[in-house]
C-alpha cells in the first residue's frame, strides 16, 4: 500500500470526483432472478453483483443439518470477466475468505432458528469489480434474504471507509484500495446498532481508527436508505409514501 | 333514557369490538420498531429486542387492539409446509411402520424445497392411536415411488408429519410392481392394465381421475 501519487486534488476531490464523504452511485434492483426464492442486482459505483437465495430447503449432505436452527451457506465468486485480466474462476483463496465474512455478517440478522434443519442457500456473483466488492455484495445479499422472506432481526448494510493521502474518506473504490492506507469494510445493522464485520487491511491510529469506523456507520445508513427503497418498491409499489398511522 | 339510544350505543361497541384487529397501511421492513413491550405483545413475525417489539419480515402491521398483540403480515413468506397443508409427493424410503415422502407440491404449489415427510402405513396414525387396536390394523401396502397425497398433522421434532387417514388422501398414482405398467382402481387395489394384475393399496377417491396431472401442470406453471 504505497502512496505513490496523489489520490485527493487541490480541491478536495478524489480520482473519481467525489468529496470525502460522499458515496459512489448505488442502484439496487430486487427479484432480479427468477428461480431463485430471493435475489437482488446491485450496482455499487462500477460495482456490478447479483445475490441469490435459495431456500429454506432440505440441506444435503443431510449430516450437515442442525436439529435447533438452520444452516446458512455461502458462496462468493468473481466472474472470469469481472476484472480487467481473466480471473480464474475456480475458488481463490480471497474468494473462500470473503464467503465465510459474508456468512459471518449476515448469519446475526437472520433468525435461523425458526428453520430447523434446513439450510439458506446464498450465492454471490461479482460481474464486474471495482473495489469494495464484499460490501456490495453484503448488502446485495441482505436484499435477497429480505426478498426471499427469511426471518430477520435486521437488514445489513455495508459500507467501507479508508485512508488516502492521510485523509480519512467514505467509500474507498479500487484504486484508492490499492493505492490508498487503509481499507476498512464494515456490516452494521442500522436499527440495532450492532456491527456485523469490520475489517481493517492497513495501519490507523486510535484516532483514525474512531474517524473511519464513524464514517464507514453513517455510510452504512445511507447504503440501508436505498435498500429500503428497493425493497420497498418491490412490495409496495407507490405504498412507499404511505405515513404511519398510529 | 330513550330505549333506542341504549340499542345504538350497544352497536357501536360491539362494532368496535368485532373490529379488534386493525391493520396498518405501513408498509414495514425487517428490523423496524413496531410497539414497545408495554403496548403489545410480540405476535406472529415479530420478536423482542431490548423494550422493543420489532419486524423480522417484510409486509404491514396488524394490531390486534383487544389482545394487545401486534403481527406483521407477510408480503413473502416462504413456502415450508404448515399444519394443515395438503401435500403430495413420492415415497423414497420404505420402513417397518412407516414411510418417508418426498414432497413436490404443498397445497397444489409445486415445492422446490425438497423436504421429506414421514408417514404411517398403518390407518388411525400408528402406534399410540387406540389402546387394543395397535395390532389388529392392518398394515397398508405401498411401494417406492408411489405418488402420496396427505395432511400435515404435525410439525414434531422438526419432521413434516402427515397422515393419509382420509378418503382425499393415499396413493394418488402408482405403476405395476411387475410390469411398469398403468393401473387403474378396482376398490381398494390397484389393476395393471397391462399384465392384469391386483395389488392392494390404501387409494385416494380421485385415483386414475387425472387429478395428478392437472396438479402437475398447474405446478409448473407456477
Amino acid at each position: 500500500m504505497s502512496q505513490a501519487k496523489n489520490l485527493i486534488n487541490g480541491s478536495g476531490r478524489r480520482t473519481d470526483g467525489r468529496t470525502a464523504d460522499e458515496l459512489r452511485q448505488i442502484k439496487i434492483t430486487v427479484g432480479v432472478v427468477k428461480n431463485a426464492d430471493g435475489s437482488a442486482f446491485i450496482e455499487f459505483g462500477r460495482n456490478k453483483i447479483v445475490a441469490a437465495v435459495y431456500g429454506p430447503r432440505e440441506v444435503h449432505p443431510k449430516h450437515m443439518a442442525l436439529p435447533d436452527r438452520c444452516i446458512l451457506r455461502c458462496r462468493y465468486h468473481m466472474s472470469p470477466f469481472s476484472t480487467d485480466t481473466r480471473k480464474n474462476p475456480a475458488p481463490s483463496r480471497r474468494e473462500v475468505e470473503i464467503s465465510k465474512v459474508m456468512r459471518e455478517s449476515l448469519e446475526p440478522a437472520l433468525i435461523l432458528e425458526d428453520y430447523p434443519r434446513a439450510a439458506i442457500d446464498l450465492f454471490v456473483e461479482v460481474l464486474q469489480a471495482d473495489g469494495g466488492s464484499r460490501c456490495a455484495g453484503i448488502t446485495a445479499a441482505s436484499v435477497a434474504l429480505a426478498d426471499a422472506g427469511i426471518n430477520m432481526r435486521d437488514i445489513v448494510s455495508a459500507c467501507a471507509a479508508g485512508k488516502i493521502d492521510n485523509k480519512i474518506v467514505l467509500d474507498i473504490n479500487d484504486t484508492e484500495d490499492k493505492e490508498g492506507g487503509a481499507d476498512m469494510p464494515v456490516a452494521y445493522m442500522p436499527h440495532l446498532e450492532q456491527v456485523t464485520l469490520l475489517q481493517l487491511d492497513g495501519i490507523l491510529t486510535p484516532e483514525q481508527f474512531n474517524e473511519c469506523l464513524d464514517k464507514a456507520i453513517g455510510g452504512c445508513n445511507m447504503v440501508y436508505e436505498i435498500q429500503r427503497q428497493a425493497l420497498m418498491q418491490k412490495y409496495f409499489g407507490n405504498e412507499t409514501e404511505l405515513k404511519e398511522e398510529q | 333514557m330513550h330505549p333506542n339510544v341504549t340499542i345504538i350505543t350497544f352497536t357501536k361497541i360491539y362494532n368496535l369490538y368485532m373490529k379488534r384487529e386493525r391493520p396498518s397501511s405501513s408498509p414495514i421492513l425487517p428490523g423496524e420498531q413496531i410497539a414497545f413491550i408495554e403496548e403489545f405483545e410480540s405476535g406472529k413475525n415479530t420478536y423482542i429486542n431490548n423494550g422493543s417489539v420489532r419486524s423480522s419480515a417484510v409486509g404491514t402491521k396488524v394490531y390486534d387492539f383487544k389482545r394487545r398483540i401486534v403481527k406483521i403480515d407477510q408480503k413473502n413468506s416462504p413456502m415450508l409446509p404448515k399444519i394443515g397443508d395438503i401435500v403430495v409427493g413420492y415415497i423414497e424410503m420404505l420402513f417397518g411402520n412407516m414411510f418417508s415422502v418426498r414432497i413436490l407440491y404443498v397445497n397444489d404449489k409445486k415445492s422446490e424445497a425438497g423436504f421429506s415427510a414421514i408417514a404411517s402405513t398403518r390407518l388411525g396414525g400408528g402406534g399410540g392411536g387406540g389402546r387394543d387396536r395397535g395390532d389388529r390394523r392392518a398394515r397398508l401396502i405401498f411401494r417406492i415411488g408411489d405418488i402420496i397425497r396427505g395432511r400435515v398433522i404435525s410439525l414434531l421434532n422438526s419432521t413434516v408429519h402427515i397422515t393419509i387417514d382420509e378418503k382425499e388422501f393415499g396413493v394418488l398414482y402408482t405403476l405395476c410392481f411387475n410390469c411398469g405398467g398403468d393401473t387403474v382402481k378396482l376398490n381398494n387395489a390397484v389393476k395393471c392394465i397391462e399384465c392384469s394384475i391386483f395389488e392392494e393399496r390404501k387409494l385416494t377417491n380421485d385415483y386414475g381421475k387425472e387429478t395428478f396431472r392437472l396438479i402437475h401442470k398447474t405446478g409448473n406453471n407456477n
